[in-house]
Formats: C-alpha cells, sequence, structure tokens
C-alpha cells in the first residue's frame, strides 16, 4: 500500500464514522458512476476525474465534519447536486484524482414552507420539482429551473451557470437567485454559516426576509460559485400566490425578419405580455413563435394574449397549424427531459452552442453560430437542426441551435466531436466576440469564463478564496486563480 | 472477465442520455420512482441511470464484474419504474429504447456466469436447484394449502390453477391461495391442481440471472403441464403470470395464461358470485408483474368497484407510476434491498395510509407478505390491513 493510499484509507475510516459505513464508498464501480456527464459521451471523453470516495452526508453537521476532516489530509473535495448538469465537463473535473466526491442527495428535506412570511426553506439536496410541487400544494409557486426541473438540485443549480438556472418564466420573472433569501453554508474551513437574515445572521430577526436588511447581502458570493467557496446545505427563497391560469399558444411568423421584428416588439412591452416566449425554426421551415401566458385570471390572461396575438399579426404572424411536427420541436424545449422524449430509434441530440447573449440588432449571432456548425460538425449524420432564440432578464436572449443526429453518429462520436473541435471555437464565439456567457459553464467548468476576468476581479477573487478556503480544499483549480 | 449477456445490448446502452429522471424523485410521490433510490442508501450505481453508467464501463474494460458489484446490480426490483418514468420509447416498435431491466438482467447473467453470486442470492439458487422451490421444502408439502378448498386434482378441467412457490409454502401465501381457489370454486370454475408435480415458476430465478435453472424449470412445468393435457391456467402470483406469459413460450409452453383477478372479474360481473356488500375504505397496491410488466391495471379494480360500499381511493402512485413493494427481482427471497424505515414496503404502506383508507388491497402474494410484514413494522396493525382482493371478496359475499 502507498502512503497515498493509506492515508485516503485512513480518511475514508474517518469519515465512515461520521457518516456511517452505508453512506461512504471507495468502489471503483460506485465511484466511476459518479464522472458521467448527462447528453454527452459516456465514453472516456465525456467523463470527469473518477473520485477516491463518495460520501452521503445527511445533515449539516455532517458536512461540516467532513469538511474538517479533509482540511486536515488537505484533500479537495467536490459537491454534486443532482447530477443533472448540462456541462460538457461532469462537475469534478476538477479536483484531481484524489478528491472526496460529495454527493448531497440526503439531505432532502424541505424544512418548512411558511405561507404567512411567503418562504420555503429546504434543504439543498432537495429536487427542484419536489420543491416546486410542495409549494405549489400551499396555494403558492416558488422559482425554480425549468430545464431539467426533475433532476436538478436546490444546491447544484445555485452553484450553478446564471445563479440559478432558467425558470420557464425567467424572462418575465428572474432567477431563482433573485428569490433566494437565505443560505446556510458549510465553509471550507467546516464552519456553518447563514447567510441572508434569520436568527443565525442576525440574532434580533426571527426570519427570512430582506437578504441585506441585517447588513451587506453576502449570499451573492456563494451564487454561482460552482461549490468553491463553500457546500450550501439550506436554503430559504420567497414565494408568491400560484397563478391558476395556464394559456399556451403558436404562432407561424414566417420569415427570420418578421419574427425579430415582432420578438423585439414583444420584449419591449411593459409588463411582458407573456410568461414565457420562445421562437424557433426548423431548417428550411417558418419561424415559430411558442409563448406560455400564466395568469390569476382568465381575463388577465385574455388580455396578455391579445396583446401577443396583435404584435405577432401585425408582423405577419398567423396563428399555426398545430401539426405533431412543432409539438415535437417544441417539446425539446420542455422541461422534463431535454427533448429526449421526441428522439426517434437510433438517434441522438445535443444542443450546440446555446448562450446568453446580449440582444443584437441582428440574428448575426445566429449566423455565426451556424457557420461554425458547418465547419466543425457539419459533416457528421444530421438530420434535423433547430435554431432558437428565447428572451432572457433585460436586454439578452438565450440563441443557440439544437441537433438531432441520426443513426449514423452515435452519442459517443458526436459527443467527442464537440470536444475536440467546436466547443473552444463556440467559448471564442460567445464571450470574446459577442461578450455573452456559454451554458456549458453550470457553474463547474468556468475556467474558460474566468480566464476572460479583469486583473482586478482576479485580484479579488483570489483573496476571496484564499482567506475561505486556506487549504485549498473546496473545487481547487475551478477558476485556475 | 466475460460479458457476453452485456455486448449484446451495447446499442441500447449507449443510448441513455443519462438525464436521471429514470431515478424518480424522493417528494414527489404522485410519479414513478426507483425504490433502491428510495431507500436513500444507494449511490449512483444504485439508480437505473448509474445501472447503464456501470454497464458502459464493464463494456469499455473500465471496471471488471466482482462481488460489491454483484451486491449493487442484485438490488433492482425489477419493478421497471425506470421504463415509466424515462419512457423514452422506439415510435415503431413501442419497446424502451434503453429498457433499464434488460440490462440489469443482463449484467446478472453475466455475473452469476462468472461466479459473482451473493450469499443470499446462492442459496436461493440452491434451494431452488435441490428442492424445486426457495423454502427448501419437500414437494410433496406443495400441495397441503389446497385442502379444505374443494379443489381437486387436475384432470382435465378447463383451468389449471397455478398457486406458485409463495401460494404454496409461505404461510400468509396459503391463506391468499386459499381464498382464492375457495372462491373460484364457489364460482363453479372448473379448475384443478398439479400439487407437487409442479416446480417453481423460476420467473425469479430467472430475474436474478440464473438462465441455465430457469430454462429448467420452465422445460419441466411445460412438460408436466403437457402432460396433464393442461390449456388454460390461472395463476395466483403475478410472478408465475409474468414467467407462463412472456418468458415459457420460448420454451414451447404455448398455453392460455390469465391471472386470477381476470377470472374473478368476468365471474362477479357475470353473477357467478353475489357480493352482499363491505362498508370499508380501501386502496390498491399494483404489483409490478401484473401492471407495469403486463399492463394488467383495471381487472382488481373492477373487481372492489362491483362491491357494495366498498369505498376505491388512489394512492398517488398508482397504476404505471405504483411504487413497488421491494419485493420483486428476487429481492423478496434475497433481501437485498433493506431500507430500514424507508424501504420500499414501508414506504408504499406510508402512501397507502396517507388515503385514509383501511384496508390495503394486493393481489399478489409476495406483496401481501412484505406490506404484511411493513404494516407491523409501522406499528399500524390495530386500524389497517392488508387484504387480497379474494379475501375482500370473500368478506364481500358473506355480507
Amino acid at each position: 500500500m502507498t502512503e497515498e493510499n493509506g492515508n485516503m484509507n485512513s480518511l475514508f475510516n474517518e469519515i465512515v464514522a461520521v457518516v456511517g459505513s452505508e453512506h461512504a464508498t471507495m468502489e471503483e464501480f460506485a465511484r466511476r458512476s459518479y464522472t458521467r456527464a448527462p447528453f454527452y459521451s459516456m465514453g472516456a471523453g465525456g467523463r470527469g476525474k473518477t473520485p477516491a470516495m463518495v460520501v452521503r452526508p445527511g445533515t449539516t453537521e455532517e458536512v461540516s465534519e467532513i469538511v474538517k476532516l479533509a482540511n486536515k489530509s488537505r484533500t479537495p473535495i467536490v459537491p454534486r447536486g443532482g447530477g443533472g448538469s448540462v456541462s460538457p465537463l461532469p462537475p469534478h473535473h476538477v479536483g484531481g484524482d484524489n478528491n472526496i466526491l460529495m454527493d448531497t442527495q440526503r439531505l432532502n428535506r424541505i424544512i418548512d414552507i411558511d405561507t404567512e412570511y411567503m418562504t420555503v426553506t429546504a434543504e439543498s439536496g432537495v429536487i427542484l420539482s419536489a420543491l416546486a410541487e410542495e409549494v405549489r400544494k400551499t396555494g403558492f409557486h416558488v422559482h425554480t429551473v425549468d430545464v431539467p426541473i426533475h433532476m436538478d438540485s436546490v444546491g447544484g443549480v445555485l452553484s450553478g451557470f446564471l445563479g440559478g438556472g432558467e425558470p420557464s418564466d425567467m424572462a418575465t420573472a428572474g432567477t431563482m437567485n433573485d428569490y433566494l433569501l437565505g443560505l446556510k453554508v458549510v465553509l471550507p474551513t467546516g464552519e456553518i454559516l447563514q447567510t441572508g437574515g434569520g436568527p443565525a445572521t442576525n440574532i434580533n430577526q426571527a426570519r427570512f426576509l430582506h437578504r441585506e436588511a441585517g447588513g451587506p447581502d453576502m449570499m451573492g458570493m456563494f451564487v454561482g460559485d460552482g461549490g468553491a467557496f463553500g457546500i450550501k446545505t439550506e436554503a430559504t427563497f420567497a414565494i408568491h400566490p400560484h397563478p391558476p391560469v395556464y394559456l399556451p399558444g403558436i404562432t407561424d411568423m414566417g420569415s427570420r425578419e418578421n419574427m425579430w421584428k415582432a420578438f423585439n416588439e414583444l420584449v419591449s412591452q411593459a409588463p411582458y405580455p407573456y410568461t414565457r416566449l420562445l421562437a424557433f425554426h426548423e431548417e428550411g421551415g417558418p419561424w415559430y413563435f411558442v409563448h406560455v401566458i400564466r395568469a390569476h385570471s382568465e381575463a388577465e390572461a385574455a388580455t396578455r394574449k391579445k396583446v401577443i396575438d396583435d404584435i405577432c399579426s401585425a408582423n405577419g404572424g398567423k396563428p399555426a397549424a398545430v401539426g405533431d411536427e412543432i409539438m415535437q420541436i417544441a417539446g425539446m424545449f420542455s422541461a422534463r427531459r431535454l427533448g429526449q422524449q421526441t428522439l426517434p430509434a437510433g438517434s441522438t441530440m445535443t444542443y450546440f452552442g446555446e448562450a446568453l447573449i446580449p440582444r443584437l440588432p441582428s440574428l448575426e449571432y445566429l449566423d455565426d453560430l451556424n457557420a461554425l456548425l458547418d465547419e466543425t460538425v457539419g459533416d457528421l449524420d444530421i438530420y434535423k437542426r433547430v435554431d432558437f432564440v428565447v428572451p432572457y432578464l433585460r436586454a439578452t436572449t438565450i440563441t443557440g441551435i439544437l441537433l438531432y443526429f441520426g443513426k449514423g453518429t452515435t452519442r459517443d462520436e458526436a459527443s467527442g466531436r464537440m470536444f475536440q473541435t467546436a466547443l473552444h471555437r463556440m467559448e471564442e464565439l460567445y464571450t470574446e466576440k459577442y461578450g455573452g456567457w456559454t451554458e456549458t459553464h453550470q457553474g463547474t467548468s468556468m475556467s474558460h469564463s474566468a480566464s476572460a476576468w479583469s486583473p482586478a476581479f482576479r485580484s479579488f477573487m483570489r483573496t476571496i478564496k484564499q482567506s475561505l478556503d486556506p487549504n485549498n480544499i473546496m473545487m481547487p483549480g475551478l477558476w485556475r486563480i | 472477465m466475460e460479458a457476453l449477456h452485456l455486448k449484446a445490448l451495447r446499442e441500447k446502452i449507449s443510448k441513455c442520455m443519462g438525464c436521471g429522471i429514470c431515478r424518480g424523485v424522493w417528494e414527489r410521490k404522485d410519479q414513478a420512482m426507483c425504490p433502491v433510490w428510495a431507500t436513500g442508501t444507494g449511490f449512483e450505481d444504485s439508480t437505473p441511470r448509474g445501472r447503464v453508467t456501470v454497464a458502459q464501463d464493464i463494456l469499455d474494460g473500465f471496471i471488471q464484474y466482482s462481488m460489491p458489484l454483484a451486491e449493487s446490480v442484485f438490488r433492482c426490483t425489477d419493478c421497471a419504474c425506470c421504463v415509466t418514468t424515462c419512457d423514452s420509447m422506439d415510435p415503431e416498435t413501442g419497446d424502451p429504447i434503453v429498457d433499464v431491466p434488460s440490462i440489469v438482467a443482463a449484467m446478472r447473467m453475466d455475473l452469476v456466469e462468472n461466479g459473482f453470486v451473493p450469499p443470499h442470492v446462492r442459496d436461493y439458487f440452491k434451494a431452488v436447484h435441490v428442492n424445486g422451490n426457495p423454502y427448501k421444502l419437500p414437494q410433496e408439502q406443495r400441495g397441503k394449502w389446497a385442502k379444505g378448498t374443494g379443489i381437486e386434482p387436475f384432470s382435465g378441467q378447463d383451468y389449471l390453477f397455478f398457486a406458485g412457490d409463495v401460494g404454496s409454502f409461505d404461510e400468509r401465501g396459503q391463506v391468499m391461495a386459499r381464498s382464492v381457489a375457495t372462491l373460484l370454486v364457489k364460482g363453479g370454475v372448473s379448475l384443478g391442481t398439479l400439487s407437487d408435480r409442479e416446480l417453481s415458476d423460476g420467473n425469479d430465478a430467472r430475474v436474478l440471472g440464473e438462465a441455465g435453472l430457469f430454462q429448467y424449470l420452465a422445460e419441466h412445468n411445460i412438460e408436466t403441464f403437457r402432460e396433464a393435457g393442461v390449456k388454460k391456467i390461472i395463476s395466483l402470483d403475478p410472478h408465475s403470470f409474468n414467467a407462463f406469459k412472456k418468458y415459457y413460450p420460448e420454451f414451447g409452453g404455448d398455453f392460455e395464461i390469465f391471472h386470477y383477478t381476470q377470472i374473478l372479474e368476468t365471474l362477479i360481473r357475470d353473477g357467478g358470485l353475489v357480493l352482499s356488500g363491505l362498508k370499508a375504505r380501501v386502496t390498491y397496491h399494483d404489483p409490478c408483474y401484473l401492471g407495469r410488466h403486463n399492463g394488467l391495471y383495471d381487472p382488481p379494480r373492477n373487481i372492489l368497484k362491483k362491491v357494495p360500499g366498498l369505498d376505491l381511493v388512489e394512492m398517488k402512485r398508482n397504476k404505471k407510476s405504483a411504487f413497488c413493494c421491494g419485493g420483486g427481482g428476487g429481492n423478496f427471497f434475497t433481501d437485498m434491498v433493506g431500507g430500514g424505515i424507508n424501504s420500499p414496503s414501508r414506504i408504499r404502506v406510508r402512501e397507502a395510509l396517507e388515503t385514509g383508507a383501511e384496508i390495503l388491497a394486493v393481489t399478489c402474494p409476495l406483496c401481501a407478505k412484505m406490506l404484511d410484514d411493513a404494516v407491523k413494522d409501522e406499528g399500524v396493525e390495530d386500524r389497517f390491513r392488508v387484504m387480497d382482493v379474494s379475501e375482500i371478496i370473500t368478506e364481500a359475499v358473506a355480507g
């Protein structure tokens, strides 16, 4: 036995003493089962680092004890949420081979739903669809990510890109971060910190009401941190009365010019007439708008629908004859499975270059992306490509292309080519030419984004990281600072 | 090390997108969920998605079959919840594209052939191989359950009544077998039993990966049925039903197969049994091998709906989304799943209690036993009982 293995075994035994033998493992097959990133190759190209051990703590205190033990041995820790990252790189590509992968899914309790003060507090391993469902039972709505709601955890999305993923109503209501009131975090030294208010932050404040009221808002530093500043174990969110009316619609906008003119008018309305808006186009076909209105009354929904219909109509739009083909494409954007249900047998699908970018005068970004696609993976068996544009917060859009590969292209081949030829070029396009952000970050593969940091911001981040994590055990190497 | 059975599924394995929806979500009590994942005691490799990842790693040579891996793979209950939640189907055939249960079955066959069989599984195989049943009891005792039911030895009646291992040897299963047989006889159904001439149906041996043992059992039973002139079979146990209907035809077992609820439904509908009534709130638990595996959701419900005074209420997870009791995939005998307070059967009983029902209706002797034990573990036996549908009907006939 090498000294390193001996130390790791010793650490493992100490961790087992904290969580119990059934919640920690060093078995290789179990460790490797955590190395996979959804939607990408299961082969070597789509795998992250294999952790030295996996541990599943069940309480904040257990998390704290494990972090303290890791500090003693300078062993890196990689926290993991629901395992649903759509990053091409799994969460633990950082941290080297000897890391502790901390699976947070046993932290799965919804602690409190307070309808009087309109808050919900949940542990970080709670899956978002569960959170949404439990809150909805009380007649309230919590803003959670829309894609992929059934696999992402509270802690995972808060650590990731956009500081909390993409609620279906993100364009009109903001991200989860906007509704976050408090966080419980185990710092890299093992100390337990409560942010945002409540008695653990402010001894005179019994509840989470305003996260900046009792002092500086220190919560934001943990949002989108990829887990590098600490492990989130609880979060409190604001909730709101659930809008019971659901009114979807599809409009055929014809040309891209028509769509883009109507798009710009729609996103300039105040208040927004839609709750969710999506424009998409399959090669050779017309552009469609899919909109969803969520309202508190039928009358409100009808009023908002009229605004949408009028703007679309004035720009050449007409109600679409909704066929299976359109619904199949629209289904690609549904919350459940990121389009898996729409895949014909033998094919695979991926997003190509989905990015959050400033809204442009024209859709030149999409043209650039298509050209890049043709250049880098265009020779693969692609039987369908779908361009899409979604309004995001303020003057930004999420713009990209969905690719359906035919039977002639395996997922290994598709993702291999994406890795080898396309990703770096796409990131250049996002961040350098258009000043946007790529969804491939997901909080945990942020090295490219960090490479664009200004010297002052880099220094600031380094100082915070060193202060919080003197032994550099939490997601080391995430930002390469 | 050979992975012959798994290799045949390479294409299916590569189709998994890894989204993880197959696991289900703990707090979503209205959706299907992997019962092993629900125990909260497994790692990612215990989830359907993780099992596919492990399968890929075996095929790619990153990991080898081993005993610890076997301990993980044999924890699957073959409930097929993952197929429900994934519902990624081939539009041409309607078959699941990934089909985790078939991947698990292939891994188990490879494990067995490579000699990695956990002790509890090995004991099960040995008992069935030596005794023809997992209870290690002599064959002569197989027919004892029938005493007092009025059922005759099979001699060319319309139906063979097949009680299966649990119905023949387990105390709870015997009660259920007697109840069903008594009702069918009372209703005038022409049926007989082969008693000690039948062997284990082999369903769980097959699911546990002992293909050779399953073939032996299937061929023996098929020959016995043929010699006796059997044309139609009523099975007590959905596990037997599943084996007879889906896997015996591979060995020439071309019989007409019914679950007893199908016969009972017809009997009640046609007036063969007159129901006085039963005032009770009842919820029904779908057995995996009757429901998800074979699509029989309605006969038990139709029977219960015919009972005057009976208030049938559904659990949030029902039919395709029903939560497994934990007894499938051989786990009834091997007890590999565990879970303590969060064992699948205890979770299911708590779900049943949430409906306000006082009776949990079942149609599988394995479910009956698993859930009976869970009711005791939950400490609610004074206000909640598990009853087979035939037992409910017996009370309803008596009025």
